[in-house]
């Protein structure tokens, strides 16, 4: 502990000083005034918490077809963990399937809807399965979550649900581009298509935003399984460093693993992406872009539970707290501050409020950061 | 003889019912890792594989009793019981690639060709099949001057339905027999093994079939998953319960479609070549030895060469029927689901006998329905393939069995000695 309190002690004094003598210096100064919003109410939320009773709703049952295996310790178990609280939380009946892969879901889709749930919600599934079975069972109410029409449907059974996270891609991009040693940075995506280059895109343009002369570079991953490749994924990874990048984004599901891996045997840095992955590799991931597809797929439930069940399509994100920041408060992720390199450790205050910043903008609308989904010139 | 012909059938038929008991009590141990009851499951495996919906005992397999309206309940016997779809209709759909992959197998095998070159042959005939779907009805119609499919005359759409799957096939079947004909050439004019040439093939349509999912025949819309566009409607091998036989409810959930019906003649044409033409005795005679039946006057290269084109023909209609009739576009996964080993396995378990693939395909493709769907009593998706491997393990452990039953007759009756190890031969041949 004193080999922690000494420094800080050190940083403190020397801060004061520099605060004193030099106007030029305000930002840094302003920095460590800036008041960690998690520290100061982290404490009164864990006493708020208290046990809810479990409502007995074992007479509604839902079926949850995810993408693929679980395990990815990204999208598809964030999708599985919503599942989960539901299933604990509301007292419902539900069903969790993996199929072994694209191929499989139409018929699991089948077979879940000849269980006859209350709902069944698909995760990540092709448009036209998903069109086409709507279609055919007009009785039986489905949720879908990332999946992208060309043209928004219109089904009375269809509640379409999209987590636009180029905002909090723009936001991880800020913490990257401040935190570069090299002014080198990089993405690595699973594949390049506009779904994954919604991240990619914000991220971007987040780096560039405070750090105008950084290099971006990017790299997919692509092949059979672009989500489920951690081989390869390394493989790229260890490109980019090797090319002067220090901070990696993945956007790319399991293969992500594979960046992380990379970043840590490199002794560089990464950016997780839709669960909190900070705590994988202490120290090596900054932030994680978090897609609370957890909360989607919980809301899904909820709505059915509540009788509030809306067909149609909605798309939220950042302001919706669909997508966020580990760092954000509620999750409040601190692991980098404890394991991190302190020349890092040191510029995070700032960095944090750069994001706070940033963000407000990005709500107030003075920053439109550009959405590759709907835009796919960029 | 009778009684030797009677008692070849009883082991035909106990020896599988045995390894699959077998097979069934070996899984109990990961089935209570976990946390499961065996009885359950296995009862949950076979309902999902076989049974009619609402099966929940093993009774249900036979015969089932349903709740009338009015109260009362009667029984159906199962396999006819098609109340909101039936598991076995969902057997036959993933049985016909599986028929015909092995039916390349066993027809390549027969000539003597190890050839495991199925998936590099189907995936290159569905390759085929996809793009010819896609683009050949565009071509068409643009010929015929019609802006787009919905405003085509039906007369010209009727007609495009009966040219254009058709052209489709015949291509992907010349694919597959082409891309199988290299590993022949190769065996047989530079004697490399056909075993690893296939392998090497495989792998280089696995990666050819990505790049070009993900590239070149990708489709347009936003998506997360390579994929290609879907085959135009003309193309399509319409499920029976779409068009034909929209009121048969057994069918329902399916699609099942005109590609059983390919698979079923393909496995008649199969066994006539094998054993009632010149053809498909020059090819088991060169399987025997090839330089043996070269002096005996048997061109056993051209037959070699032969049974290799028929085989990737084969595989490349399996690929094509996949596409055609049941996914409409190759999803970048498809290329390596391994359809084409399935096929190397059934056949192997059928002991390359045609009646016993029909068999063990749909044994086969039902086992894998009922594992996948084992999820739905909320079992882990792996426990499934487990059991599945546990089942082949012990079915391969066929001649073991065989020689054991020999050796427990001759014991009981030392008299019939000489019978058993006759009969124990000859069954494996």
């Amino acid at each position: 502990m004193s080999r922690l309190v000494r420094p800080a002690l050190i940083l403190v004094v020397l801060a004061a000083l520099v605060g004193m003598f030099s106007v030029s210096l305000v930002s840094a100064q302003d920095a460590s005034d800036y008041v960690d919003p998690c520290l100061a109410e982290g404490a009164e939320a864990g006493a708020e918490a208290e046990a809810v009773e479990v409502p007995d709703n074992s007479d509604i049952s839902f079926q949850i077809i995810l993408p693929g295996a679980r395990g990815d310790r990204s999208f598809t178990d964030s999708a599985a963990a919503g599942a989960e609280r539901a299933i604990a939380e509301l007292g419902v009946d539900g069903t969790i399937i993996e199929p072994s892969g694209a191929q499989e879901h139409d018929a699991a889709i089948r077979r879940a809807v000849q269980e006859d749930p209350n709902l069944v919600i698909t995760i990540a599934v092709d448009a036209s399965v998903v069109e086409e079975l709507v279609d055919e069972y007009s009785d039986q109410k489905f949720a879908a979550q990332e999946t992208f029409f060309p043209a928004p449907p219109e089904y009375d059974n269809l509640a379409l649900f999209n987590i636009l996270t180029h905002e909090n891609s723009y936001l991880a991009g800020i913490a990257a581009g401040m935190l570069t040693r090299t002014k080198v940075v990089g993405a690595v995506g699973g594949g390049d298509f506009p779904g994954i280059n919604l991240f990619i895109v914000g991220y971007e343009e987040g780096v560039k935003s405070v750090c105008a002369d950084c290099t971006v570079l990017r790299s997919y991953v692509g092949g059979a399984e672009p989500f489920n490749d951690p081989v390869r994924a390394k493989e790229l990874s260890l490109g980019l460093f090797s090319q002067g990048a220090d901070i990696l984004y993945q956007v790319a599901g399991r293969s992500g693993e594979g960046v992380l891996e990379a970043a840590k045997e490199t002794g560089n840095f990464a950016i997780g992406v839709d669960s909190n992955q900070d705590d994988l590799y202490p120290g090596t991931v900054i932030v994680s872009a978090m897609k609370r597809v957890d909360n989607a797929v919980f809301g899904f439930v909820e709505s059915i539970v509540n009788d509030t069940y809306v067909p149609g399509t909605t798309n939220v994100g950042l302001a919706e707290g669909y997508a966020g920041l580990s760092w954000d408060v509620g999750i409040c992720s601190r692991t980098f501050d404890e394991n991190g390199p302190e020349d890092l450790v040191e510029k995070l205050p700032a960095v944090r409020q750069a994001i706070d910043e940033a963000r407000a903008k990005i709500l107030a609308g003075e920053i439109v950061v550009t959405n590759a989904l709907f835009d796919s010139a960029s | 003889m009778i009684i030797n012909r009677l008692r070849r059938l009883v082991e035909n038929i106990t020896i599988p019912v045995l390894a699959v008991i077998l097979g069934l009590l070996a899984s109990v141990f990961f089935v209570a890792l976990a946390n499961a009851d065996p009885i359950q499951t296995y009862r949950n495996l076979f309902c999902e594989g076989f049974g009619p919906q609402g099966c929940e005992t093993f009774s249900d397999l036979v015969i089932i009793r349903v709740e009338q309206e009015d109260g009362t309940s009667q029984s159906f016997f199962s396999p006819f019981y098609g109340e909101n779809g039936h598991s076995l209709a969902i057997v036959i759909e993933r049985a016909t690639i599986l028929i015909l992959t092995a039916l390349s197998a066993t027809v390549a095998f027969k000539a003597g060709m190890f050839s495991i070159g199925m998936d590099g042959q189907l995936v290159l005939g569905a390759l085929t099949a996809v793009f010819l779907g896609v683009w050949l009805p565009k071509q068409i119609y643009a010929l015929a001057g019609v802006p787009d499919a919905d405003s085509a005359p039906e007369a010209l759409r009727t007609i495009m339905h009966l040219i254009v799957p058709l052209i489709c096939i015949l291509a992907a079947m010349t694919v597959g027999a082409f891309y199988s004909w290299i590993a022949g050439f190769l065996k047989v004019k530079l004697n490399v093994n056909e075993l690893i040439s296939t392998i090497i093939l495989n792998s280089i349509a696995t990666q050819v079939a990505i790049w070009l999912i993900a590239f070149p025949l990708r489709s347009p819309d936003p998506n997360s998953t390579p994929r290609t566009d879907r085959i135009d409607d003309t193309a399509w091998l319409i499920p029976f319960n779409r068009v034909l036989l929209p009121d048969v409810e057994w069918l329902e959930g399916a699609r099942v479609g005109i590609g059983i019906v390919f698979a079923l003649i393909a496995l008649v044409v199969i066994g006539i070549y094998l054993y009632r033409t010149t053809a498909g005795y020059e090819q088991r005679m060169t399987r025997g030895s090839r330089l043996f039946a070269r002096f005996g006057g048997i061109p056993s290269d051209r037959a070699a060469i032969r049974a290799m084109l028929i085989s990737g023909a084969l595989s490349g209609l399996a690929g094509a029927i996949q596409i055609l009739g049941v996914d409409r576009r190759v999803v970048g996964e498809f290329a390596s689901v391994g359809y084409g080993f399935d096929g190397v396995l059934v056949a192997i378990l059928a002991r390359e006998s045609i009646a016993g693939i029909l068999l063990v395909a749909c044994f086969y493709a039902g086992l894998q329905q009922g594992a996948t769907n084992l999820q739905f009593g909320n079992l882990p998706r792996q426990l499934g393939g487990i059991i599945i491997a546990f089942i082949i393990l012990f079915n391969s452990m066929e001649n073991f069995f065989r020689s054991n039953i020999a050796r427990l007759q001759s014991r009981i009756r030392p008299n019939r000695g000489q019978a058993a190890p006759e009969s124990a031969s000859g069954a494996t041949s």
